[in-house]
């Protein structure tokens, strides 16, 4: 199965970075890719792509037991991210591992490149939120 | 039914009416015998009874000739009351009553009017049970303090069996104990004449020291004398004295078997009684002794007979009787108490109960508790010794164990390391061996003051300063023996010089592994028993107490049975002596017996028991036995799986269940399902699994399957449905189940089927309809006296008015719930807690405060630190509301630091709060980062956390001083709040069960509610207008 993992370290607290990480209404703010999202429930929400308002994408997310893991997955392609959060004293060191099945292996090469600008960008929103 | 009496006079009732009888002696004979014989008899064996002296032929006529008497006198009932075959004869009614069996012994003769051979053994039979049911009734009366009572039982029996030498001192001992001394010498010396009279023997020496005890009233129990212990025992006094001026602790002797520990503390317990203390004394065994709660049985029955009887309003005495029937009865509280379904609370309600009467039981004198060899004692006993163990520092009670220094018992160091963290004072005894002179004293005592000096040297060399071992030396050789090398080969000196019943008696006592009461060892039937006793007594082996009868010491025990070369023909001997009582203790010797089908049986038995009590370990280690022996037993695999599933053992529970599945009649297998679908509805709370398990069931189900199990498929299915599946099919699979079920279902099927309805409008979100439901179903728990199902269904009723914003209602709900719990502090814990809070959102602080206060005291008491953080967690939410922000911030820390049943990131953020609110900057900024490593699930409702921390994060702003960046996020939240609030309000009810099933527990706290955070939010928006201050006071 491809997978790939990038890492980002931000000036801003982990609170500011969980904030985001946990509330889908504001990935559009921050995930390149995704255009609107719809929440559906308390861990289930849907978004659309950009440039495909037609093409709906449930999506399911939750936290792993150890804490500070959280996993995003796709319940209509299987792609899994998985965003990992650290403390590191003075920012927030961020680690997202992302999961493709053999069926998407094609997408392997835009999500590397979808990711590493989604992760910028949290990073310089989460520094943003955090600056008075 | 059928009633035959036989003793007095003969008479026949059938269906309350009286039956004629014939008038022919023989025919009334064959009456008599017929009701001692139930079922068919062969002819031919009734004739030779009944006309012994005659031929065959002629008997077997004079038996027609009978037989047709009696049908003549019982006329047209003959052919219903007479089963005659041209073979057998026999009494029809399978409803059999006959008064010599099944009545009250009573006093007359059996079939006075008879004559025959055949009843000489009835008679005997009739005449062991009187004698039984005697011995019990004086026992009975003993021990309930009614001496004069006890005392005439005793002489009844004495009567009916003139020779009966214990039952002469028995009497010579009750009367000296009631203060009849003269009656008691005037007894004793009639039996001494007796015996003279009739045998030409003198009483035993046993029986000459209870008519000593009676010159010089002395109502003490003999006890072992002591020698070269002055130092402990004035150590042990001092330990004693500081107890009973109300400063508790724990006292441990430790040392090798035979040392001296036993007796030290029976000598402490002789002072604490002399000086008008109370005194609880029991005993680890571990020879069939696996029972659990073993030692603290025999500590709470020995406390029950001695303490008044607490005020109706005590409800702990009932609950007593969890552990056995006679302990709250003794105490005025007959019947079992309520049920609990959940065994994990079992075991706490035994564990607050025995608290109680351990508390209660010091409340007018100070108490001594014993536990003689802990390192014997049963698991759960220890963990209870334990419970009680921590909270005797503030009250007038010495808690003493004994144990042995080797091996090392990991369970009684663990007791000991929690007694001392806990800060209970404990001080450790180690008991050297004696000095040599003390070692002389002990064998010139036995073996007489002229001993040879050569002797007496090799038998201090021998003893290495152990008193046990000097003794048993010194009476092999008062008995003629030589020195023995060990205390194995002294104790077979010693036996081996004893008549053949004693040694018959120590070897089964042996076998027994704990003393027997006087109606057990006339059941041993060994010939001359009473002599037998006599002789194992004076012997020094045994001991003939208020216990009963035992040996001196565990190590003589050990000794005797090392000796024995037929173990299993004497468990099996012994086996047949067991009457009822303990099954863990008859699969022991069932078992022993090499009778391992029927022990199998018993350890099942026992596990039944077992999880009874809240006993799992015990309970799984009772079946795995069962299993072994019976593999191929499915029930028991069955039971196993629950046991497995109690225990969170959920990959044992799948294993021992699969087993089961193979090994269960097809025509069983519903069954099973189903019992598999209610424990993953219960115990192990997976909805989906639990829908599976009664799909299953289902398809098992055939036209053989009983009305009962259809039903039941159907409503766990229906609760499946309701909590996690289609509500939609609810009233469906409902509407099915009822025409299984009876035209008027019985309560506890009502209940159940109420909360299924009233989980339903939850979960659609119907909030407003739930009191009226939790009504209806929680009355009709309560009628079915479920307490434990009545009290959740409360709860749901108190949580949906909540949700519904119907406080007032609610907190009736609620009330309820803490009506119906007061007496199971267990499930009244989690009642209080939802009291609190409610209180709490109503504003009345003060009586908030007081519930969460409550609540912590219950918990606490339990020792389980689920419950005490719980507690922690909701005073300090309820602190937190009345603006007690350090309280708050302390409570939720400590309980933050273990587990508890709640949103742990909720929790953590309302520390944050509190700390914050209290101007304490930098602590709520750490705890809101450590919030950001807690797991989230569904119940922690994460959409509600993120606007909940950047309000968190105002607040610290506020604090700081920086009123710029407290608003800006302050309206971060309120953005966030308001982008939520449509979604959460479709979901309240899956996110009110997200919560029963994850967190275990019901949102007490209330749902999350957008529009009541918005309020919070624009006042904390208002007050930076107005300066910090006003945050503060909010």
């Amino acid at each position: 199965m491809p997978a790939f993992s990038r890492a980002a370290t931000t000036s801003a607290p982990i609170e500011e970075v969980w904030k985001l990480l946990h509330d889908p209404s504001r990935f559009p703010e921050w995930w390149s890719g995704i255009e609107t999202v719809r929440t559906d429930g308390p861990d289930a929400y849907t978004i659309w792509p950009s440039g495909y308002p037609d093409f709906p994408m449930a999506q399911h997310l939750h936290t792993e037991h150890g804490g500070g893991r959280v996993t995003i997955s796709c319940l209509v392609s299987d792609l899994a991210y998985c965003w990992q959060l650290s403390d590191v004293g003075n920012g927030t060191r961020i680690e997202v591992e992302v999961e493709i099945p053999e069926v998407e292996a094609h997408r392997l090469e835009t999500q590397k490149g979808l990711i590493s600008a989604s992760l910028q960008r949290l990073c310089e929103l989460a520094a943003a939120s955090a600056s008075e | 039914m059928l009633r035959v009496w036989l003793v007095g006079q003969l008479a026949v009732e059938w269906d309350g009416e009286p039956e004629p009888l014939p008038s022919a002696e023989r025919a009334r004979a064959l009456v008599g015998f017929l009701a001692l014989h139930p079922g068919p008899q062969r002819r031919a064996r009734v004739a030779a009874a009944l006309w012994a002296d005659m031929p065959e032929d002629a008997a077997r006529a004079s038996l027609r000739t009978a037989l047709w008497s009696l049908r003549r006198a019982w006329g047209s009932h003959a052919d219903t009351l007479l089963t005659v075959t041209r073979s057998d004869i026999g009494l029809a009614p399978q409803r059999l009553w006959v008064d010599a069996v099944d009545d009250d012994p009573g006093r007359g003769q059996l079939l006075p009017e008879v004559d025959d051979d055949w009843l000489v053994a009835e008679r005997e039979v009739l005449h062991r049970r009187r004698l039984a049911k005697l011995d019990d009734d004086i026992t009975a009366a003993e021990a309930d303090g009614r001496l004069t009572e006890a005392s005439r039982q005793a002489r009844r029996r004495c009567e009916l069996a003139p020779l009966d030498e214990r039952a002469h001192r028995r009497l010579i001992t009750l009367l000296t104990a009631d203060g009849d001394r003269a009656g008691a010498a005037e007894a004793a010396g009639r039996f001494a004449r007796l015996l003279r009279d009739e045998l030409g023997v003198v009483p035993s020496a046993a029986t000459r020291a209870a008519h000593a005890a009676a010159r010089t009233g002395s109502l003490l129990p003999v006890r072992p004398q002591l020698f070269g212990r002055a130092a402990e025992v004035a150590a042990l006094q001092e330990q004693w004295r500081m107890a009973a001026n109300g400063s508790g602790r724990v006292v441990v002797l430790t040392g090798e078997a035979g040392i001296g520990k036993s007796s030290l503390v029976a000598e402490l317990g002789h002072r604490v009684g002399g000086s008008g203390g109370r005194r609880a004394i029991g005993a680890g065994i571990d020879v069939g002794g696996e029972t659990p709660f073993a030692t603290w049985l025999e500590l709470a029955g020995k406390l029950v007979r001695t303490v008044a009887i607490p005020g109706p309003a005590a409800g702990w005495p009932a609950e007593l009787n969890r552990l056995s029937s006679t302990l709250g009865a003794r105490l005025g509280r007959d019947g079992p108490p309520s049920a609990v379904a959940a065994p994990e609370l079992e075991r706490l309600r035994v564990f607050d109960s025995v608290l109680s009467l351990v508390e209660w039981s010091c409340s007018d004198r100070p108490l001594l508790i014993a536990v003689d060899d802990a390192h014997r004692t049963d698991a759960v006993s220890l963990r209870l010794t334990a419970h009680v163990g921590r909270r005797i520092a503030a009250l007038p009670i010495l808690m003493v164990l004994t144990r042995r220094d080797r091996p090392s018992n990991s369970a009684v160091d663990g007791l000991l390391a929690d007694l001392i963290a806990t800060r209970v004072p404990v001080t450790e005894l180690d008991l050297a061996p004696i000095a040599d002179v003390a070692v002389a004293a002990i064998v010139r005592r036995i073996a007489g003051p002229l001993i040879d000096a050569g002797l007496l040297n090799r038998v201090i060399t021998a003893a290495e300063g152990n008193p046990l071992l000097a003794e048993e030396t010194a009476r092999s050789i008062a008995a003629g023996g030589v020195t023995a090398p060990n205390l194995r080969t002294a104790v077979r000196a010693t036996v081996r010089g004893l008549p053949s019943p004693a040694r018959d008696l120590l070897r089964l006592l042996a076998v027994a592994g704990r003393p027997l009461q006087p109606r057990e060892t006339t059941a041993l039937g060994i010939d001359g028993v009473e002599q037998a006793v006599d002789a194992a007594v004076e012997s020094g082996l045994a001991v003939d107490g208020p216990d009963g009868l035992g040996f001196r010491h565990a190590m003589l025990r050990e000794a005797v049975y090392a000796d024995l070369d037929n173990t299993r023909t004497l468990h099996n001997r012994f086996v047949s002596a067991l009457h009822g009582g303990d099954p863990a203790e008859l699969a022991h010797h069932l078992a022993l017996s090499g009778r391992s089908g029927e022990a199998a049986a018993s350890w099942a038995a026992a596990a039944a028991h077992a999880r009874s009590v809240g006993a799992l370990a015990e309970a799984a280690d009772f079946l795995q036995r069962a299993t072994v022996l019976d593999p191929d037993n499915g029930h028991w695999w069955q039971e196993l799986a629950e046991i497995h599933a109690w225990s969170g053992q959920r990959g044992d529970m799948a294993t021992a269940f699969a087993r089961a599945l193979e090994l269960l009649p097809r025509d069983e297998l519903a069954d099973a399902w189903c019992r598999q679908g209610r424990q993953l509805r219960t115990v192990v709370c997976n909805p989906n699994a639990s829908i599976r398990a009664y799909r299953q069931a289902a398809q098992w189900l055939s036209r053989g399957s009983s009305t009962e199990t259809q039903a039941a498929v159907l409503i766990g299915l229906a609760w499946g449905e309701a909590v996690d599946g289609d509500v939609g099919l609810v009233d469906d699979l409902l509407g099915r189940a009822q025409a299984f079920l009876p035209a008027d279902p019985d309560d506890e099927t009502l209940s159940d089927i109420g909360e299924i309805r009233l989980l339903r409008l939850i979960r659609q979100g119907r909030f407003d309809e739930c009191g009226d439901a939790a009504r209806d179903a929680a009355t009709s728990a309560t009628r079915a006296l479920r307490p434990d199902r009545g009290f959740a269904i409360w709860l749901h009723g108190a949580c949906a008015e909540t949700c519904a914003g119907n406080l007032t209602a609610a907190l009736d709900l609620a009330d309820l719930a803490v009506e119906s719990t007061k007496a199971i502090p267990v499930l009244l814990i989690g009642c209080l807690g939802a009291r609190a809070h409610l209180l709490a959102r109503l504003g009345r602080f003060g009586e908030a405060a007081d519930c969460v206060a409550q609540q912590l005291t219950c918990a606490e008491r339990t020792d389980e630190p689920r419950l005490v953080n719980t507690a922690r967690h909701d005073a300090g939410l309820v602190a937190l509301a009345s603006g007690d922000y350090r309280t708050a911030a302390a409570m939720l820390q400590t309980a933050l630091a273990g587990d508890f049943q709640a949103s742990r990131p909720t929790a953590s953020l309302a520390c944050a709060e509190a700390l914050a609110l209290a101007g304490d900057v930098d602590a709520a900024t750490a705890q809101l980062r450590s919030m950001t490593t807690e797991p989230v699930n569904r119940a922690d409702q994460p959409w509600a956390l993120v606007p909940r921390i950047a309000r968190v994060q105002g607040l610290i702003a506020v604090a700081a001083g920086r009123t710029s960046l407290a608003l800006k996020r302050f309206t971060e939240a309120e953005a966030s709040w308001r982008r939520v609030l449509a979604t959460v309000t479709q979901t309240n009810g899956e996110a009110y069960l997200a919560n029963l099933v994850d967190l275990g527990r019901m949102p007490v706290l209330g749902l999350v509610e957008p529009e009541r955070e918005l309020s919070q939010l624009a006042e904390d928006i208002a007050g930076l207008a107005a300066g910090p201050t006003s945050i503060e006071a909010t």
